[in-house]
């Protein structure tokens, strides 16, 4: 029998291909139910207008009572979005992907909320503390402790 | 907004989505909202004063978990009270409460985990052992009941139905006995009925805000949040490993409609006096014929007491 985290992955994969992604996201390659790979873009007016990223999402066995593992791709063909709140290794800084993460949430909600951090940018700039946190940070991002207290996105 | 540019459009009719927003999917409950967001708090940087109380309480429970071993079943089988009193011989209130019990016929306790689920886990347990014993069309109707609850608060079906699948499948086995403790002490599906139990909690609340707004006072006032109590709800309610309070206690027996005594065990009554409370038995409700299960609380913790072994 298929673990759960594979039964519920499943299912939003099912969903994913039934429904379709919401708008500017892509399904870019699920093989498996450990790494998952979308596409994500803005649409409409907003700083990164024409510019498309690319998210990497790691599950393990506990998914969805534990969360994924989510950041922005970074290799020679791409970049993370250059926003307050992503650090130019790809790993993002919010709280639903931490201490404000609920099995409530899906794969495509946390790229709806995503996109919606990105379209509501007002300065293209990295976190201030953008170069201590990359020299020392860890592969996976759920291994960092972030603290939380900026409520403007 | 109005256009006066003198074209022969005629104005279009309200719209709830504005063009140049994405599409989002209509699901009330995950729509984005905003987000906390900070910074990483780096090794060299660490310093207790910085962290907030949230963040404090929650390392202080991860020690605790530590603390308690993490070779313990998460459901023990059926021990006799004796344990229990030998664990506080040398504190007399304590021997002179469960004395109290085991005279009133309560003799075993089956133990449940420490790890911020206990309460959860040991309801579901007692509630499904209950479901399956009776055996009837009946049980099977108030388990599904509990689904239409989660899609009344407008939760995504995606998140529960898998869960309440494996609830669901579990009833209809009629396993009560050896296979349903199996059940319970595999990590893996216990969290998920675990998870099932924190959704349907987080969903009754949701639907009974003016009833639970007032029993949130006094955990709110921290919070600056236009809607504190659909934050306590994620923070709070839907993780795994974090206690129950009264709040979620109240709200997820009257989700389940069941009824269960609560055992207090704190100590602190000298002539070893032990308090029930009945949770979800209305004034209106007839006792059933049976004797509701009990739960035994220590603070902080939750186990199942029983009269049989």
């Amino acid at each position: 029998m298929a673990s759960i985290s594979a039964r519920r992955l499943r299912k939003e994969l099912n969903e994913i291909h039934a429904e379709g992604c919401p708008c500017g996201i892509k399904l870019l390659n699920a093989d498996n139910f450990e790494t998952w790979f979308f596409s994500i873009e803005v649409l409409g007016e907003s700083l990164y207008q024409g510019e498309v990223f690319k998210l990497m999402f790691r599950f393990d066995a506990n998914y969805p009572i534990s969360s994924p593992a989510v950041q922005f791709v970074v290799d020679q063909n791409i970049q993370a979005p250059i926003h307050p709140h992503v650090y130019s290794n790809g790993h993002i800084c919010a709280s639903i992907l931490g201490t404000e993460w609920s099995p409530v949430l899906s794969v495509s909600a946390i790229c709806v909320t995503l996109q919606s951090m990105l379209a509501s940018s007002k300065a293209k700039e990295r976190p201030v503390d953008n170069d201590r946190y990359v020299r020392t940070a860890p592969d996976n991002p759920k291994k960092t402790r972030f603290q939380y207290d900026d409520d403007t996105v | 907004m109005m256009n006066d540019s003198g074209s022969a459009k005629p104005p279009s009719p309200p719209r709830l989505r504005s063009a140049n927003l994405p599409e989002i999917v209509d699901r009330p409950y995950t729509d984005p909202e905003p987000f906390l967001s900070g910074h990483p708090i780096l090794p060299e940087d660490m310093d207790i004063n910085d962290f907030s109380l949230a963040q404090l309480h929650e390392m202080n429970q991860k020690l605790l978990e530590e603390s308690m071993g993490a070779e313990g079943p998460l459901i023990s089988w059926p021990e006799d009270i004796s344990a229990l009193r030998d664990e506080y011989s040398n504190l007399p209130d304590f021997v002179a409460q469960i004395n109290t019990l085991s005279n009133q016929g309560y003799r075993t306790i089956i133990r449940v985990k420490g790890d911020g689920d206990c309460f959860y886990r040991a309801l579901a347990f007692i509630y499904l052992r209950q479901l399956i014993c009776s055996a009837s069309a009946r049980s099977l109707d108030q388990l599904s009941a509990t689904k239409t609850v989660l899609a009344d608060a407008g939760f995504d079906e995606i998140a529960y139905d898998t869960p309440y699948d494996l609830v669901m499948g579990l009833v209809k086995s009629d396993s009560a006995g050896h296979e349903l403790w199996n059940t319970f002490t595999d990590q893996s599906t216990s969290n998920y009925i675990v998870m099932y139990m924190r959704l349907l909690t987080s969903a009754h609340i949701h639907l009974n805000q003016d009833f639970f707004s007032g029993f949130y006072q006094n955990i709110a006032s921290d919070s600056e949040t236009s809607n504190p109590l659909a934050k306590f709800r994620r923070q709070f309610v839907e993780p795994l490993g974090k206690e129950a309070d009264d709040i979620q206690v109240t709200a997820l027996v009257q989700a389940l409609k069941f009824h269960v005594k609560i055992a207090y065990l704190d100590g602190r009554s000298p002539n070893g006096q032990v308090n029930f409370h009945d949770f979800g038995l209305d004034a209106g409700d007839a006792p059933g014929n049976s004797e509701p299960p009990v739960l035994l609380y220590r603070p902080g913790h939750y186990d199942i007491l029983q009269k049989d072994a």
